[in-house]
């Protein structure tokens, strides 16, 4: 059931797909509603693993009284019905799709990345709001250069010129950290 | 050639905000992807182009309230810049210019708008979908995409939707569970609704008072009232957010929110100005406030402009504010109510609307 966002009402037929805003008939408020065939889909049912009914009959490496359907695509392992995950046309067993994961094999399971391009940028620029801290800051940007330079970024599209100016920042800062300190030596030693 | 190609288009749209993060929207091969970054951190979830029921997107009136309230305080800067063109004026000048900028700014982008997608197991608010127009792009890039895995809607799938919409008998589709609304409604009491309405009144009878008698205990008293208006407001929003509060209080509280606004603004606007003009009480707050309040209305169009709309705004918002809440039903009275529903899973409300 689609319904309105603002009042929670049912959205008649004639405002789906109109391509056009058209009023709700309970608020009033102005919606376009795009609708699709999975609407109207009926949900998956869930299927549960067949027991075995001879020795012979393969079993399930999880449920070893199921029936084994299929094999594992990763892995190679029988799985039964209730085990076998289908993801990207690929039959895969629960373990290895934790691993596909956690281990970032499999990519559109990823949910979360650490961007160090970005980190390393933010720790360039901001402390220089309190420029002291950049005595500690400017090395640390050129140690998060350096050692994540190859790590994954971001899964959208991103070049490394985050790290670029983080690093030409940071070697900026430590010049001018070099200056100051070699012109108060010069001036002590005077 | 192939190899070049970009696994994810940027879609229209964006929101970002300070400390809050960024979100944009991403177009792959087979799925939408909705990212969410903050601080260096991505957090992503992909809608398959298989599994996406519907796009809603809802037209509001936040641009519209934006543009109002940028217009206002353009207004209220651009006054005191254009009256007296001196050294002075120079700071509500750039103030004035950086609203325009803002007002400008928010024109071309166009009115806003809500944009949700629905899955058979989730409704997720497409956040970068936040302008009208970025959200028609990006429904009409997204459509062909859809039914080129889905297929179209024929007229006869449309036909199980009910011809007009009925609240009380959800219509359910063949094959799917009813699936009731997930929208809890808490009781409120309206307490601090009460104390924001009585301060209201207390506010309007102070600027009333200052028409007669002049005292620095008054500009005191209503400065410390203001401050607890402005308090009780914030608390009285975030009490009444999915309560089973009446719509014309909870519209009430927030046009109360516009008011105690304007009023910080214009009181705000008023300090600076006059603080600027007398230097030598710049820094004492004291003699300041002394000096504030020696202010005639009848002498000051000003002074008389702000005490007229402070006593007809509060007088406006209190009393029917404390009406409302007075009438509003007895706890018992919505049990009774909510009994009446027990049919349903949950207490839901099919004409909630968040406030």
């Amino acid at each position: 059931m689609v319904s309105c966002t603002k009042c929670h009402s049912p959205v008649s037929k004639q405002l789906m797909n109109s391509t056009q805003l058209d009023a709700c008939p309970s608020c009033n408020t102005l919606l376009r509603v795009d609708v699709y065939p999975a609407l109207y889909r009926p949900l998956p049912v869930g299927l549960s693993g067949e027991k075995l009914h001879m020795d012979k009959e393969a079993g399930c490496f999880y449920h070893p009284r199921k029936k084994a359907v299929i094999p594992c695509s990763a892995c190679g392992r029988f799985l039964c019905a209730l085990c076998d995950v289908t993801f990207n046309g690929d039959h895969l067993c629960p373990a290895c799709l934790e691993k596909g994961k956690t281990k970032r094999k499999i990519k559109n399971l990823e949910n979360h990345r650490t961007c160090y391009d970005t980190i390393a940028l933010l720790v360039a620029t901001v402390p220089m709001l309190m420029y002291w801290f950049t005595i500690l800051t400017a090395p640390l940007t050129i140690f998060l250069t350096v050692k994540y330079w190859n790590a994954p970024s971001s899964i959208i599209p991103r070049t490394k010129v985050r790290f670029v100016f983080a690093a030409l920042i940071a070697g900026l800062q430590i010049i001018g950290w070099i200056l100051v300190f070699s012109n108060l030596i010069s001036r002590t030693g005077s | 050639m192939a190899q070049n190609k970009k696994e994810y288009q940027k879609l229209p749209g964006l929101k970002k905000g300070f400390l809050i993060g960024k979100y944009t929207l991403w177009q792959g091969s087979d799925h939408l992807l909705h990212v969410f970054s903050r601080f260096g951190v991505e957090d992503y979830k992909r809608f398959y182009f298989s599994d996406i029921q519907a796009i809603i997107t809802r037209k509001t009136a936040v641009g519209f309230i934006q543009n109002l309230v940028l217009g206002i305080l353009l207004g209220l800067f651009l006054w005191p810049a254009i009256a007296s063109w001196s050294g002075w004026s120079v700071l509500p000048g750039i103030v004035a210019t950086v609203m325009l900028i803002l007002l400008a700014i928010n024109l071309l982008r166009g009115p806003t708008c809500e944009s949700h997608l629905m899955t058979a197991v989730q409704t997720e608010k497409l956040h970068s979908l936040g302008r009208l127009k970025n959200a028609i792009k990006v429904m009409n890039r997204l459509g062909p995409l859809i039914e080129q895995v889905q297929g179209r809607v024929g007229p006869e799938n449309l036909d199980q939707m009910p011809a007009r919409p009925d609240t009380k008998n959800p219509v359910s589709i063949p094959g799917q569970p009813v699936r009731p609304s997930k929208i809890t409604v808490k009781h409120e009491k309206g307490q601090a609704h009460t104390i924001l309405f009585g301060l209201l009144l207390v506010e309007g009878l102070l600027a009333l008072l200052t028409f007669f008698f002049r005292h620095v205990s008054l500009t005191l008293l209503g400065s410390v009232v203001s401050i607890f208006m402005g308090i009780f407001v914030i608390i009285a929003l975030v009490k009444q957010h999915d309560s089973d509060m009446m719509h014309s209080l909870r519209t009430l509280t927030w046009v109360t929110l516009g008011f105690v606004g304007i009023s910080f603004a214009t009181g705000y606007i008023f300090g600076m100005v006059y603080a600027l003009k007398q230097p030598g009480i710049l820094y004492n707050q004291w003699e300041m406030l002394k000096s504030v309040s020696e202010i005639s209305p009848w002498e000051s169009p000003f002074m008389l402009g702000i005490n007229i709309f402070m006593f007809c705004g509060a007088l406006f918002l209190g009393l029917p504010g404390l009406f409302m809440l007075n009438k509003s039903p007895a706890p018992a009275e919505k049990k009774n109510a909510a009994r009446a529903n027990s049919q349903r899973h949950t207490v839901t409300s099919p004409n909630h609307k968040p406030g």
